[in-house]
């Protein structure tokens, strides 16, 4: 059978059809595949404290491309701000359930003032225990909002990058057709290379986050006719609120 | 997929009286083509990111073994298992035994061209596992039994109605439904195979070899989906998609999107780097990634035809191509139509059969101005032209008898000489006045779908002579004076 774990037998395959077919000459590459662990390092603090000390320029850049990608994006002060930015849009989606991840940026804010007057459950996704995983995971899936913070923004492509771990269910940000991602100052990045810099470190370092999503803007298909429609597996209705 | 490759001619014949489905095309020149021409210009060095796009491509193919090997070293210690396929019939065992051996008894789907190439479906179906395709337009392809019709847009070629229609019929939807409720509909069906699906099986834009990362683009949430909710993840991909680095990422997502559908970014790229780390709250247990070869390394053997294999699947080349946006996907009879499907589905499923492929090109350069890594597509077409006729290269699968070889050569010596040529084309054109054209039924070939010309009386050559004698009557120098 062909189905080799052991991958010899189709290396060497590859091995002497990469060596027939050579057109003659190495070709050359511009991959910066084999950049130093120092250097890598080095960018990466650099790309970190831009991020740090021209937050307000970035959250400027990053405005404008993300509303263009399709996402409601709101500059807002503080927690209280985002409650007076999340409660119209409890009211007029007729909310009964909100579910957030379990982020610094969503535990900080204390939802107990919109649970005052308003009929909802809010739950928070983690891994504490308290509630069964499987509790959870159907939660997220019957939400109507999903609240969650972002590891990164780029500003280049209006995205933010949403990573899983212990903080950040996968389905927060997925499952509910209303996702609202609160980005904090010195979140936002310049380009989609910048990212993948900081990648290649945490690979260096051992802590490469097994899954990643850049989102950028609703869910959306143009499968049929061409004609755009929103909200289709993913969320249809996207809000970026940019913090400080 | 069955390849039917060789019905090229009677498909194409078909499409193009069908006035429905040319309706349908005509959305793409200005659907997708338009896009991708307003991104690139928007783009900041478009032409310098291509050609970085291009040398990256060349430097991985030219050392292939290297980075397969270091992407499942990296994959490996991530925690995924990493299987090496022959051939698509391989790929498929192994999937579908992975699935009966963890008990899974329906498998969601991301679209996967190489899924197709697998019949990935069939194979699952005949061991009683659902395979349910997640993507709106693969779901209502599926549902309608046929195969997609484009790299990026599966049911580009049906109308709405004819979606409404097929809705109605396998679902039991009001038969009227416009294009937004049609996707709540789908939404709301797929919702629950989501939830309930055991294997979640994804294709794979790019394999990212030195972080072992594989990367996912789309816009529906449908990959999000198959990569959170089942227990196990399956990745197939060809053996081609690898990228040296993490850091060339960037410069490859915007090289895809901008080409595919003319989007500054895809709504969503997913990043997989094994499986649910322990501390993760969720995500899969398994993740497998299972590279697929199925003939992949007869293109890279090849020195004029490996450059095929920096494909990104954008389907720009479709998109620009006069051909294709008359003939439609069905017609090149396998899994990858339009030019670059053109090149790979005959290497890949016989020369022979797909003979007609190579042909189905007026070589007017589109798809190689489309193309985000300057794949010269023109070039390798009049390559397996040649090879389909007098090459030595492919000599087994060569389609041209011996009587067409020695006309061949013998029209060549004719043509090679002007003045015979110039007599032979006057002979013939006095028997053609005389005798009608259907007589010759050698000609047919040429002329069912063209009209042949009126051959002059005099020609080129003699009017060329004729005119240089009066200019030189007239003082003229060389027929070229310079003012």
């Amino acid at each position: 059978m062909g189905i080799v774990r052991n991958s010899n037998k189709f290396i060497e395959r590859v091995r002497s059809a990469v060596a027939e077919g050579k057109a003659g000459g190495d070709s050359i590459t511009e991959s910066s595949f084999s950049e130093s662990n120092d250097s890598v390092r080095k960018r990466v603090s650099s790309i970190l404290a831009d991020a740090e000390l021209a937050w307000e320029t970035m959250f400027e850049n990053l405005y404008p491309v993300a509303e263009t990608a399709g996402w409601h994006v709101s500059r807002v002060s503080g927690p209280e701000d985002i409650l007076a930015y999340i409660e119209p849009l409890v009211v007029k989606a007729g909310t009964k359930k909100i579910v957030t991840t379990a982020q610094k940026a969503v535990s900080e804010i204390d939802f107990s003032h919109l649970l005052g007057h308003l009929e909802l459950s809010i739950t928070e996704i983690n891994n504490t225990g308290n509630t069964a995983p499987s509790d959870l995971r159907s939660r997220a899936i019957d939400a109507d909002i999903g609240i969650t913070g972002v590891e990164y923004a780029i500003a280049e492509t209006g995205t933010c990058v949403l990573s899983a771990d212990d903080e950040t269910g996968r389905l927060v940000g997925l499952a509910p057709p209303i996702h609202i991602a609160l980005v904090k100052r010195g979140q936002v990045l310049s380009t989609l290379d910048d990212l993948f810099v900081i990648r290649k470190l945490q690979f260096f370092d051992e802590n490469l986050p097994a899954y990643t999503n850049l989102i950028s803007g609703p869910s959306r298909s143009a499968d049929i006719e061409y004609t755009l429609v929103t909200g289709v597996h993913g969320p249809g209705d996207v809000h970026m609120l940019l913090i400080g | 997929m069955r390849a039917s490759t060789q019905y090229f001619k009677q498909k194409s014949t078909e499409t193009l009286h069908d006035l429905k489905i040319q309706e349908n095309l005509a959305g793409l020149y200005p659907g997708f083509h338009e896009a991708r021409i307003k991104a690139s210009s928007d783009t900041e060095d478009w032409d310098q990111l291509k050609e970085r796009g291009r040398r990256i491509k060349a430097h991985t193919l030219d050392h292939l073994d290297y980075y397969l090997e270091l992407l499942e070293k990296n994959v490996t210690n991530a925690g995924g298992v990493v299987v090496f396929a022959d051939t698509a019939k391989d790929a498929s065992e192994y999937v579908t035994k992975l699935a009966k051996s963890r008990g899974v008894k329906s498998v969601v789907k991301s679209k996967s061209m190489l899924s197709e190439e697998m019949s990935l479906n069939h194979h699952l179906e005949i061991q009683g596992i659902e395979p349910i395709e997640t993507d709106l337009g693969e779901y209502i392809v599926q549902l309608a039994g046929e195969t997609p019709y484009h790299i990026i847009a599966p049911a580009i070629h049906k109308s709405s109605e004819e979606v409404a229609a097929l809705f109605s019929e396998k679902i039991g939807t009001e038969p009227t439904l416009g294009i937004e409720d049609l996707t709540e509909v789908a939404r709301k069906q797929l919702r629950e195979k989501f939830i309930s699906a055991d294997m979640g099986i994804t294709g794979g834009n790019f394999m990212v070899a030195d972080t072992g990362t594989l990367a996912l683009v789309t816009n529906e949430g449908n990959g999000r989906m198959c990569t959170s909710m089942p227990r196990i993840h399956v990745a197939i991909v060809g053996m081609e998609k690898v990228i040296p680095s993490i850091t060339d990422l960037g410069l490859f997502l915007r090289l895809l999107i901008r080409s595919a559908t003319g989007q500054w970014i895809s709504s969503y790229v997913t990043t997989v780097s094994g499986p649910k780390r322990s501390k993760d709250i969720d995500g899969p247990e398994e993740f497998h990634l299972v590279i697929v070869d199925n003939g992949r390394s007869r293109i890279l053997a090849d020195p004029v035809l490996r450059e095929s294999l920096y494909c990104l699947r954008c389907g720009a080349c479709l998109n620009a191509c006069p051909v294709y946006r008359k003939v439609g996907g069905h017609s090149y009879g396998w899994v990858y139509p339009g030019p670059i499907g053109a090149v790979i589905s005959p290497m890949l499923t016989g020369l022979s059969r797909g003979k007609d492929l190579p042909f189905a090109s007026t070589l007017c350069g589109s798809c190689k101005e489309a193309c985000p890594v300057k794949i010269d597509i023109p070039k390798m077409l009049l390559y397996l032209r040649n090879q389909l006729s007098e090459g030595t290269h492919y000599r087994s699968e060569r389609t041209s008898g011996l009587l067409e070889r020695a006309i061949s050569m013998f029209c060549g010596r004719l043509l090679g000489s002007q003045n015979a040529t110039a007599k032979a084309v006057k002979f013939l054109g006095k028997v053609l006045k005389i005798f009608p054209k259907r007589i010759f039924p050698f000609l047919q070939g040429w002329t069912r779908f063209r009209d042949l010309p009126e051959i002059p009386e005099q020609s080129f050559i003699e009017r060329w002579r004729d005119s240089r004698h009066i200019d030189n009557v007239d003082g003229g120098d060389d027929g070229n004076s310079e003012k």
